[in-house]
């Protein structure tokens, strides 16, 4: 198990002091969820929205594909996306969630990132109760975190690691 | 008595093209619709921080907040997104900026939105929710939200993912027998016929309603043999092949194609299962010297190790790999889980599926083998989707009891690309259903028949170019102005107990908490600083967003 401690600690702390240590799960993530569905619940509007009964407006839908708007785009961006993005911004339709499915290799850059390791230690039946307890714990990133740090610092992979940002073709040019 | 088990969560922004959509979109709401807040979410902060960067590259760093947990930690942030944070030094945290109802777009993860709510943020605060990685989270997270979504004023709610793909991680089985493991984006895609192919009088029956769903469908990432079983057995059929063949073809020569172009190979090996120990995990010999032998013809004709993954679902096998290969020679091969490198992507991806139908000498009785999780088609789809030049595939023939691994197998008998073990014959009708499958479904010379010709271009793809060259025409340029007056949906979000267009922020107004956030605001809001002398923050933002966008 690790243990982190703040400065201030360190400048208070002198060898010969003992402690006893005690472990408090963080709940506030179940509390927060919790709450989250609680509101949803009570709110028509909203289970509207998660359970969407209407069928799609075709109203709604055609007036989005006939609407003459001019949109001037970021280089790279292909037609399949311009469609989808005409959709999202364009579209009134907000009795449903617009939903973007994206498979994989879709994309083209190899991105390991580092993790959380979570670790549940105790989940109740049926409806997750309030007390469940989570512990979760921060660990050495599973691949070196240079390669994240500098996947966002410069928005490209770090080289070697299997893709090949220079090809230019559509749809290039993906973290730029 | 079961062990403990551990998951491991790796959050990883797993396509960057979908993510880069939604980018795409959030700057054209800010051009197009300045006065209206949008709210980014993602399941990590992983994933959120890496669309926080991008984000950053398209808008000015005023109008975006990147928002975290109190405890979240300076260290674990990115230094470009310093700017964009609201660290408070005197208590070491992240704290939530008082002017947050004023900032045009935000970003945090679904359960750190809970704070927007918790601060009083009304409902229709936010004219778009956009959540990326939707598919990897659990929708208890993607309600947190949606009390700030008015949708009947307009405010609209968007997913990006893929529910095809590995999804939020429960460990417990209580909480997946309720359904704790299907996301929003999968249950809606499962439950809703808005969401299915034909929905809407969509042409043909057979495509999705693009005013409710959009699918990418470009791929930018594998040699079209490799394409095809995810294709059809996930997708519809609808992947298209826009690798550059120069690249995806480029181990075409090696042995284990046997001069063929089909850059795929089943190696069925008959293999044994076994466990070391107490450890509940398999490992599999034979399959693990299989491997063995396909690494080092693959590091014989010249390929990297970097470039080179084996991927196995059992962590006994991949710890057995990864020994084998650090003493024959094949040392920074990477060896990895199917959960770890989701996401990833590498030029041969050699896969070790362990199972056999012969456990510890003895073979099961019935000779039909337990799959155990590698039945999971999210998994499967995931490690298959992750090679650009060359899948080979090690398994038990006595896989093709499953119907995603029988189509595999066909697929690879189709291309000449079957090898070892031959194929018991009670599956063989199996089989030859599965490739009558993967022939239909490839929708005349779409993904499937290219792959079986090993020519680049069927007919679908065709059709496909067609239909987004018509999509590309049918965009006339008009006046910009019409654009913005023309699309505004029912209703503009309501504005009160937040105005719209605050006052000027003077240097008295600006918070004391989150000082390095406050200077920046502070600045932003002086006078004399933005053109718009006088005029709101707000508005300062939207004058100053629309000149910047113009790149």
């Amino acid at each position: 198990m690790a243990v982190q401690f703040s400065l201030k600690f360190h400048e208070g702390w002198t060898p010969d002091m003992t402690f006893d240590l005690r472990c408090v799960p963080n709940r506030s993530q179940f509390v927060r969820l919790h709450d989250g569905i609680d509101r949803a619940a009570e709110d028509p509007q909203l289970l509207d929205l998660l359970f969407p009964v209407s069928t799609v407006s075709q109203v709604a839908a055609e007036a989005a594909g006939r609407r003459r708007v001019h949109m001037e785009w970021s280089p790279g961006i292909n037609s399949e996306q311009r469609e989808a993005v005409r959709q999202i911004v364009l579209g009134n339709d907000t009795s449903a969630p617009y939903l973007l499915q994206g498979p994989p290799g879709t994309g083209k850059v190899c991105m390991m990132q580092s993790g959380t390791v979570w670790r549940v230690v105790h989940w109740g039946a049926g409806r997750v109760p309030r007390d469940a307890c989570l512990m979760s714990r921060k660990v050495a990133p599973y691949t070196p975190c240079k390669w994240r740090d500098l996947i966002l610092a410069t928005g490209q992979p770090p080289a070697g690691c299997g893709s090949t940002p220079s090809i230019d073709r559509e749809g290039a040019s993906l973290l730029g | 008595m079961p062990r403990p088990k551990i998951r491991y969560h790796f959050s990883l922004p797993q396509n960057p093209i979908q993510t880069r959509t939604l980018v795409e979109c959030v700057a054209q709401i800010r051009r197009g619709r300045p006065h209206v807040r949008i709210l980014c979410c993602t399941a990590s902060n992983t994933a959120a921080d890496v669309l926080a960067t991008r984000l950053l590259q398209r808008l000015r760093a005023n109008d975006l907040l990147r928002l975290y947990a109190p405890s979240h930690g300076m260290a674990k942030t990115p230094k470009a997104l310093h700017p964009i944070t609201c660290y408070d030094e005197d208590t070491d945290s992240f704290a939530m900026p008082d002017d947050v109802a004023a900032v045009p777009v935000v970003v945090c993860t679904l359960v750190t939105a809970a704070r927007l709510v918790d601060k009083g943020l009304p409902r229709g605060h936010f004219a778009y929710i956009l959540v990326d990685e939707a598919a990897q989270a659990k929708e208890a997270e993607a309600v947190v939200p949606l009390a700030l979504l008015d949708p009947a004023a307009g405010g609209r709610l968007v997913l990006g993912g893929d529910p095809c793909q590995l999804g939020p991680v429960v460990a417990s089985n209580v909480a997946k027998e309720h359904g704790l493991e299907v996301s929003l984006m999968e249950r809606l895609m499962r439950d809703f016929p808005r969401y299915r192919p034909g929905a809407g009088g969509a042409a043909g029956g057979t495509t999705f309603d693009p005013a409710a769903i959009v699918r990418l469908v470009a791929n930018y990432r594998s040699h079209g043999a490799l394409l095809t079983v995810p294709s059809v057995l996930f997708y519809g059929g609808e992947l298209l092949e826009r690798a550059d063949r120069s690249e995806t073809g480029a181990l075409l020569g090696l042995p284990a194609f046997g001069g063929t172009d089909f850059p795929f190979l089943f190696h069925a090996v008959e293999g044994r299962q076994e466990r070391q120990g107490t450890n509940p995990s398999w490992f599999n010999a034979d399959e693990a010297a299989a491997v063995l032998d396909h690494v080092r013809a693959l590091r014989g004709a010249g390929v990297a190790p970097a470039d080179v993954v084996v991927l196995s679902p059992y962590r006994a096998q991949i710890a057995k790999v990864d020994a084998l290969l650090g003493r024959h020679g094949c040392p920074g091969v990477r060896v990895a889980s199917t959960e770890e490198f989701q996401g990833g992507e590498v030029t041969a991806v050699v896969i070790t599926t362990v199972r056999s139908a012969t456990v510890a000498d003895a073979p099961v009785p019935g000779g039909a083998m337990s799959l155990g999780f590698l039945a999971s088609p999210k998994r499967f789809n995931v490690a298959i989707t992750r090679a650009k030049a060359a899948l080979i595939v090690v398994g038990s023939p006595h896989l093709a009891a499953d119907e995603h691994y029988a189509a595999l197998i066909a697929h690879a008998q189709g291309g000449g690309g079957y090898r070892g073990a031959p194929l018991p014959m009670r599956y063989e009708q199996k089989v030859a259903a599965a490739a009558e499958r993967l022939r239909a479904g490839g929708g005349g010379g779409g993904a499937g028949a290219t792959a079986k010709k090993g020519r680049g271009g069927g007919g679908s793809r065709a059709a496909g170019e067609t239909h987004r060259r018509e999509i590309d025409d049918d965009a006339a340029p008009v006046a910009a102005e019409n654009a913005i007056s023309g699309n505004v949906p029912r209703g503009e979000p309501p504005t009160q107990g937040v105005p719209t267009r605050p006052p000027a922020v003077s240097a008295a107004a600006v918070p004391k908490s989150g000082g390095a956030w406050a200077r920046r605001r502070g600045r932003a809001g002086a006078p004399g600083t933005v053109a718009t002398v006088g005029r709101g923050l707000h508005n300062s933002f939207a004058a100053l967003s629309l000149d910047d966008d113009g790149d």
